[in-house]
């Protein structure tokens, strides 16, 4: 929490460093007004953290492609099948237990 | 009054958002109770939700198809024998991505078998002013698709995610390929917010540091 405070002190000296450190706040617009400002002040003149941003933004980008929600169709009948496999047998021990427990 | 229009189309659409979440949680809640009564089609259901996400999860953190495979046979029956210890204090999906995280860095722990590079040859360089050491910082957003098909700088990023260190690796994969939020990251690993927050900056800077290399580029 205190960190957190620290890192959006508003910038008395905007340096690339700083701007650097603020990069994951920014882009997700966590920035406080008054930070946000210096931040974009600090673009207006400062080719270089331009670069950088756009840079990062794309890394971000890019690698959001590796993305997927798709599960092999082998595995997925494996893992399945160990599911209802291990799910049988415990039912058949339950019931095992039940029985005895009535006998 | 175009204005008006859009501000109501707007506050429609947020309504249909929050609609759709309230309908997500619910089916959620639904399921879990269905869970904690011990159904097996309730675990089949959940399997075919969730077992994608989770075994790309599994899989990208561990490499290996084999060992991503077991990681989900044992969510999934941690979550069907431990559905009651689920306190409904996070979403279900964040709860099943933390015993996958949970169970694949574990394995990783056992194993010792990860390599990881250090990191600082990637990372930006600052002068003591603050100032960034190598200038000018080209802007190479706009060539990589040019110089790189999608494929390999598919490729790239995958390679780099390995040299990852496993929870910086657990991360990255949960903010920006699985979209979760750095509360949601933070209850999936154990680690603080802040502590997300900076391991995902510094995994970004170091893929992106291996990306302008990759170009041709300074990484600082």
């Amino acid at each position: 929490m205190a960190k957190a405070k620290t890192t959006q002190r508003p910038l008395s000296a905007k340096t690339c460093k700083q701007i650097t450190d603020l990069m994951v706040h920014y882009l997700t617009d966590k920035l406080r007004p008054k930070v946000k400002q210096d931040f974009q002040k600090h673009l207006a003149i400062c080719p270089d953290c331009v670069a950088f941003v756009n840079t990062y933004k794309t890394t971000v980008k890019a690698t959001a492609t590796l993305r997927s929600d798709e599960i092999p169709p082998k595995v997925r009948d494996n893992v399945l099948g160990f599911l209802r496999a291990k799910l049988r047998r415990v039912t058949a021990l339950v019931f095992f237990l039940l029985s005895q427990l009535a006998a | 009054m175009q204005t008006v229009e859009l501000e109501m189309n707007r506050h429609q659409a947020t309504a249909a958002r929050a609609k759709k979440a309230r309908n997500k949680m619910q089916q959620e809640l639904d399921l879990v109770a269905e869970l904690k009564a011990g159904s097996q089609a309730a675990l089949e259901k959940a399997f075919n939700l969730y077992s994608g996400k989770l075994y790309n999860v599994a899989l990208r953190i561990l490499k290996d198809q084999s060992d991503a495979e077991e990681v989900i046979q044992d969510v999934f029956m941690t979550a069907f024998r431990k559905a009651d210890s689920f306190q409904g204090n996070s979403q279900f999906s964040t709860w099943l991505y933390r015993l996958t995280v949970n169970a694949a860095l574990g394995r990783i722990r056992r194993s010792k078998k990860n390599q990881e590079v250090e990191y600082a040859e990637f990372l930006p360089k600052f002068q003591d002013n603050g100032h960034h050491a190598a200038r000018p910082v080209i802007d190479w957003s706009d060539n990589l698709d040019e110089q790189h098909s999608k494929t390999e700088t598919q490729e790239l990023l995958a390679k780099s995610l390995d040299q990852l260190k496993p929870v910086d690796k657990a991360v990255i994969v949960l903010s920006d390929l699985e979209g979760l939020s750095d509360r949601e990251i933070a209850d999936a690993t154990g680690l603080t917010v802040s502590a997300v927050k900076t391991r995902l900056h510094r995994a970004r800077l170091f893929l992106r540091g291996k990306l302008a290399v990759q170009l041709g580029y300074s990484a600082a």
